[in-house]
């Protein structure tokens, strides 16, 4: 199903961020929880908006109605 | 468990400094120079006038005063001295003392006052001359061309009476004879004065004095060409130069006092052409001996300026400083007697060690024989809050202190408002076309933040700048949302794969399908569209019903999340204080009040999407409080709901009393304990503190008015649980600012550059790009950004902080040199 492969995306987003901050960004204990904090906000928030989405579409209840010609 | 950067602010102590007398100056400077301590007021019924170095002080303003006029006379002059570069330490340049800068301060000033009494001197005296040449010259081509006049008469007179003096005797006036003989007599008695008069007043200057004359005088002017300095205010003014003539002595005091009335200059003037041209030569040499000191004199001072320009940033930055070290001084206690200086302060913890070394080094510096006694006090007052921030995590944390500074050490919504407030306005900005743009302008400001940071900007490129950090972040956020919402310039994009609708007959494409019009596409796969919004939405009939359902429900469930967030974070802060009581009866029943409620409104959107049923939940919500008991019917998600209503309706019920009533009791209950206990545990804890300092206030009764503390806590409920549906309301700005947002771009896009495009004209089409362009940067990127971003403000000051943050704490203020600015002159 692909709500939970793209959602695995997200988490492996969040992992390789949380450790890009550690390892390239190394700023001491205390500054990197922050940083990895702020990463994985950021993560939720995308996650959350993106989840959303696709849940609404899923089986949506009214279908794309064109406008004719000329409307 | 690592403490997070910004979460709590920085721990603090109150710190004591015993400074001997002789190192004062040397330590309080060195810790500015640190800027880590913030010195408190020990003095504050003291006038600034009583205060120990109130002449120091006064001493520095008068400095100041100086080199801003020096500043002002440079700039006065138009020039651009070279500015020594600035030392990093100029304090610590010894060879420099202030009482030797104070001495050189008042010879330059007494230098440049002489200087500028004697150029002024000169210069009116050089105006003056340049009007009495102007004068001459002028009056002179009056004079000779009236006596060439005359000439030319008495010439002629003289032709006929040779020539023809039979035949014209008849036409000859008769008294001709006689007027010859009188016009000596006359001319002896006919005046004149000459000089210069601004051109503005000529008109009424004449018509004054034909009036004050009766009309008995003769005015000659002639204008000056270009503009002279006016010797009285040194500006320059158009003038005329005139000659009057009038006849008698009264109507010279006349004739002078109007001259003087109107600011005319008179000047003499010789009637002979020869002693005429003799002065006009007098003049011309003595105006240029007068520019050859002029010159001298300005080069003069041009030497003193670049002299005092070359050291004038120097010595203003000096002068500041020590002017706020004086101010600080100022703050100490003294003690006379031990000849010593006491001076109290929050400091960072942290900071101690590098406190200590900066005292160590000012008494080795002032060769002092005793150290400065460092000492923590233990005191029941509340620091300041200080943040350690950076240049990107400033900007946040100043949106985060508009609305309050935090409370000493409580958790600090900044680390969370980093992400969530670009990311909130991003919902109510979703267009990655916008974003980019706004990306752009952001990364200007960002990779040019060295030049832009040493230069003066403007007041609302200041702002921008200042955070260019949160434009940056709400630009990517943007970008982001605009490819959910799938929009660019309100157009949509299939870049994840294709539409998931199709025509319900497959032989058709989706464009020429016959029922898309009235029945409408059909979805044919079980996945949506992958990422964001299905560009088939956009342009149908069906698009805004759809959307709006979406943007709505999104708005509930990202507002829940946020509080929810919020709520969590009041845990934190109840643990971190170690308070079980609002752990137990304040974010337990809020936690709950909120989810039984709203969560659960937020779980029927998500399963309601799920299932793909119909039922209606507004519905649903409004008849669980009418009529819990009642059977839904088709509006039924899943078993029992009626069950699971009951019990989250009865959970909702009992969280307001548990919110209200447990804490003030319990908090009413320790407090007459303690008072009770008190007649016994004295003698207990006080022999461990007694090596340690204390403060005042440490003994001051605590007082309990438990009718206080009641309402204060129902205040609190009330708030919580109206709140809880406010603030949920709230949250739909999200949805009708992004519908705003959505709709304005496709109107922009539809009615300008579509019209302007589907003519072929080029030059129409240009016209209509052009207006979209500033639309586009007026409208949606000015406009739109703002107010976005003020929403999005709204919504974390109020709705997300209101659950966990009390905001009321003080800033941290340590006294630093490098915080000092040009208002400190003052």
């Amino acid at each position: 199903m692909g709500f939970f492969l793209i959602s695995l995306y997200f988490v492996l987003t969040s992992l390789v961020g949380s450790l890009c901050v550690k390892v390239c960004y190394n700023k001491g204990p205390s500054t990197n929880m922050l940083n990895v904090v702020l990463v994985n906000t950021a993560v939720i928030c995308c996650w959350l908006m993106w989840a959303i989405v696709w849940l609404a579409q899923w089986k949506p209840l009214i279908n794309p109605v064109l406008k004719a010609e000329g409307e | 468990m690592v403490a997070m950067d910004l979460f709590r602010s920085e721990e603090m102590s109150l710190v004591q400094l015993i400074i001997p007398a002789e190192s004062a100056h040397d330590t309080v400077t060195y810790l500015a120079e640190l800027g880590l301590l913030q010195f408190k007021d020990l003095n504050p019924d003291k006038s600034p006038f009583q205060r120990t170095y109130a002449n120091q002080v006064k001493r520095c303003g008068e400095m100041a005063r100086k080199l801003r006029y020096f500043h002002d006379q440079i700039a006065k002059a138009g020039q651009t001295p070279s500015y020594r570069p600035m030392l990093d330490r100029p304090m610590l340049d010894k060879d420099i003392d202030l009482d030797e800068l104070e001495s050189k301060l008042t010879d330059l000033e007494a230098e440049l006052l002489e200087i500028n009494a004697n150029t002024d001197k000169l210069q009116r005296t050089h105006s003056e001359l340049t009007e009495l040449q102007l004068v001459l010259e002028k009056a002179g081509a009056f004079f000779s061309s009236a006596r060439n006049a005359a000439t030319t008469v008495q010439q002629q007179r003289a032709d006929t009476e040779n020539g023809s003096s039979i035949e014209e005797a008849i036409d000859r006036p008769l008294l001709q004879e006689q007027e010859m003989q009188t016009e000596p007599s006359k001319q002896a008695r006919l005046g004149f004065i000459a000089g210069v008069v601004p051109k503005a007043k000529a008109a009424s200057f004449e018509r004054i004095l034909f009036r004050a004359t009766r009309g008995n005088m003769f005015l000659k002017q002639a204008p000056i060409e270009e503009p002279v300095i006016d010797p009285a205010t040194g500006e320059k003014v158009e003038k005329i130069v005139f000659v009057v003539f009038f006849a008698g002595e009264r109507a010279k005091t006349k004739v002078v006092k109007i001259c003087e009335a109107f600011g005319a200059n008179r000047y003499p003037f010789p009637e002979d052409p020869n002693r005429q041209w003799q002065m006009k030569s007098e003049v011309e040499s003595r105006l240029g001996e007068l520019q050859n000191t002029l010159d001298a004199g300005m080069h003069h001072r041009d030497n003193v300026f670049n002299n005092i320009g070359y050291n004038l940033e120097q010595w203003t930055v000096m002068v500041r400083r020590e002017k706020a070290v004086y101010h600080t001084l100022n703050m100490l206690s003294i003690d006379v007697t031990r000849k010593c200086l006491v001076a109290e302060g929050w400091c960072p913890v942290s900071a101690k060690p590098k406190i200590q070394d900066a005292l160590q080094r000012a008494a080795y510096d002032s060769n002092s024989q005793v150290n400065t006694i460092f000492q923590v006090l233990h005191t029941k007052e509340s620091p300041p809050t200080y943040f350690e921030t950076n240049k990107f995590t400033n900007a946040f944390q100043e949106i985060v202190e508009a609305y309050g500074v935090g409370r000493y050490q409580e958790a600090n919504p900044g680390c969370f408002t980093i992400v969530t407030f670009p990311f909130l306005f991003a919902v109510m900005f979703g267009d990655w076309g916008h974003g980019i743009c706004l990306l752009l302008g952001a990364l200007y400001l960002v990779l040019s933040e060295k030049r832009l940071g040493k230069q003066k900007l403007g007041d609302i490129m200041e702002m921008a700048y200042g955070g260019r950090y949160v434009i940056l972040l709400m630009a990517i956020f943007s970008i982001y949302t605009g490819f959910i919402y799938n929009e660019f310039f309100s157009v949509p994009f299939g870049i994840f794969g294709g539409t998931a609708y199709r025509c319900p007959d497959p032989a058709y494409s989706n464009d020429a399908c016959p029922m898309a019009s009235t029945s409408g596409l059909e979805k044919y796969r079980s996945d949506p569209y992958e990422f964001g919004v299905d560009p088939v939405w956009h342009g149908s009939r069906s698009e805004l019903p759809f959307t709006n359902s979406l943007k709505m429900k999104m708005s509930i469930l990202l507002g829940i999340s946020q509080m929810n967030l919020g709520i969590v974070l009041s845990y934190f802060n109840a643990r971190y204080f170690r308070s079980a009581l609002d752990v137990w009866y304040q974010f337990i029943p809020q936690l709950l009040f909120l989810n039984a409620l709203f969560g659960y409104l937020s779980f029927l959107i998500v399963l309601k999407w799920c299932q793909g049923s119909k039922p209606d939940l507004y519905h649903v919500m409004i008849y669980m409080f009418l009529s819990p008991m009642e059977d839904l019917g088709e509006n039924q998600l899943f078993m029992g709901q009626t069950y699971v209503q009951i019990v989250l309706l009865v959970v909702a019920m009992v969280a307001v009393p548990w919110m209200l009533f447990p804490k003030p009791l319990i908090l009413r209950k320790q407090h007459i304990q303690k008072m009770q206990g008190r007649a016994y545990g004295v003698l207990g804890g006080s022999d461990t503190e007694s090596t340690d300092l204390e403060v005042d206030g440490e003994h001051e009764e605590e007082e309990f008015e438990f009718g206080e503390v009641l309402v204060h806590q129902m205040i609190h409920t009330i708030e919580f649980v109206l709140g809880a549906v406010s603030n949920t309301a709230s949250y739909l700005r999200l949805w009708a600012l992004s519908l705003a947002h959505a709709q304005l771009s496709a109107v922009f896009y539809d009615r300008v550059l579509m019209f302007a495009w589907e003519y072929s004209n080029p030059v129409i089409r240009l016209i209509g790009l052009v207006v979209f362009a500033f639309v586009t940067f007026g409208v949606l990127l000015l406009m739109e950004t703002l107010s976005a971003f003020l929403h999005a403000l709204r919504l974390h000051w109020v709705e997300f902080q209101n659950k966990f943050y009390q905001g009321d704490g003080y800033k941290f203020h340590p006294f630093a040199f490098k915080t000092l600015t040009e208002e400190d002159d003052m």
